[in-house]
């Protein structure tokens, strides 16, 4: 049985593998990427667009989540009007940040059409990573639950008679 | 300028999905009725959309979606047929349809192939924009979620070294496939548009770590500001004779054993 001191390890470790994959296509990509022949891919633009709209979509979600969920003894005022303020902010800054030039190619330089294509593309990433964790963790639980194992003992043993013992 | 149709038939339910999911799961029956409710309408108001779908970058989405629910049922039916026939105490079905739930997976997996390298979906020989970037999510989230599950298999596992070897083969697969698209691409499309699109959603899976991350610590945050402001309960007062005898009458009612 492990103690804490092992759990700790056992998931430092996860964390690890999880770190070094990552770090592994990345490697990939930018290998190939340096033999040339890619498409302008301003990956910076991609990653401020995605981090706002995933801000904005996370806490939208979790605003109509807490009022879905309310009840009296919810905190309302800093968990509903919370997540709302931060995702009008957001959206504030993510407006700013496209007029002021910072966009993603392949699509109008408007606010409304750069926020569509990039709350698309995060759609269709978030679907990709729910499909892979349901088919690898779909696949593992196959795999673990079809291990044969000897029952256990205690249930082929037969209740005992006291009474006829005690004759 | 954005047609009405896209604002009420997609953009709306997109936006009030989360209200549907939160009512579903809520512990009041009427609420999660209103849930059920929500939506049915919500997928009724998707499906009813009346505009082509490869007129918009929504409707293409929404086409992508179609096109890959057939991989995706088999793959469930799949893990659906394997798991419950197997040697576990609750499954309902025949030991012989498990060798069939392992055909399914492998025909999903066949299915996808297909799609990838003959068969990319398309309307009218118009390939769907966003088949690349699934394929490049998919994959890369595959890498690190199959590799994952085999170092978890056997850190937390008891001899489960069959089971890690198989998620490691997924994992690993994943990875060439990914490579080779990235450096031969497919009949369809120049390995530099796989190369852009695996660098983008880099860009963008990186960013929806980012964002996402950040959106729950400012949650947990609100959270643990709503408690702070609470302040300590007061102390509760000891039960008064009346209390106290009321408590006993229900005791001794239950138990049957005067005090």
């Amino acid at each position: 049985m492990n103690n804490d001191g092992d759990v700790v390890r056992d998931w430092r470790t996860l964390t690890l593998v999880v770190l070094t994959l990552t770090v592994l296509i990345f490697i990939a990509n930018i290998h190939l990427e340096v033999r040339g022949e890619v498409s302008d891919v301003d990956i910076f633009s991609r990653f401020t667009h995605s981090a706002l709209i995933s801000f904005i979509f996370v806490n939208s979600a979790l605003f109509l989540i807490t009022l879905a969920l309310s009840h009296k003894h919810a905190k309302l005022i800093e968990q509903a009007l919370g997540t709302l303020l931060a995702a009008v902010v957001a959206a504030l800054l993510f407006g700013l940040l496209v007029e002021s030039g910072i966009t993603v190619t392949g699509v109008a330089t408007d606010v409304w059409s750069q926020f569509a294509l990039g709350a698309i593309r995060m759609m269709t990433a978030d679907f990709a990573i729910l499909l892979a964790l349901g088919t690898s963790f779909g696949i593992l639980l196959t795999l673990v639950t079809g291990r044969e194992t000897p029952s256990d003992p205690l249930l082929e043993l037969e209740t005992t008679s006291f009474e006829k013992e005690e004759e | 300028m954005l047609a009405p149709t896209l604002i009420w038939q997609y953009w709306l339910p997109v936006f009030l999905l989360p209200l549907g999911i939160g009512l579903v799961i809520a512990k009041e029956s009427n609420r999660r009725l209103a849930g059920k409710v929500l939506l049915i309408l919500l997928a009724i108001a998707i499906i009813a959309q009346p505009s082509p779908l490869d007129t918009s970058i929504e409707g293409w989405s929404l086409h992508l979606l179609i096109s890959l629910i057939g991989p995706i049922a088999a793959m469930l039916f799949g893990v659906w047929f394997t798991l419950f026939s197997g040697p576990i105490p609750v499954a309902p079905l025949p030991r012989s349809v498990r060798p069939f739930g392992f055909i399914l997976m492998i025909l999903s997996a066949a299915w996808f192939a297909w799609m990838l390298f003959e068969a990319r979906p398309s309307i009218d020989g118009v390939g769907n924009p966003w088949w690349q970037h699934f394929v490049t999510s998919f994959l890369t989230a595959l890498v690190v979620v199959a590799g994952f599950a085999t170092a978890f298999a056997l850190i937390m596992g008891d001899s489960r070294f069959k089971e890690a070897s198989v998620m490691a083969s997924i994992s690993i697969a994943s990875f060439i496939l990914l490579i080779y698209l990235l450096a031969e691409g497919t009949t369809s499309d120049d390995p530099v548009f796989w190369r852009s699109a695996s660098w983008g959603a880099l860009g963008d899976l990186g960013g929806m770590l980012f964002g996402s991350g950040l959106a729950l610590m400012l949650f947990i945050t609100f959270v643990w500001l709503g408690e702070k402001r609470m302040g300590v309960p007061d102390p509760v007062e000891p039960l008064n004779e009346q209390e106290t005898a009321i408590v006993s009458d229900i005791i001794s009612t239950n138990t049957g054993v005067d005090e």
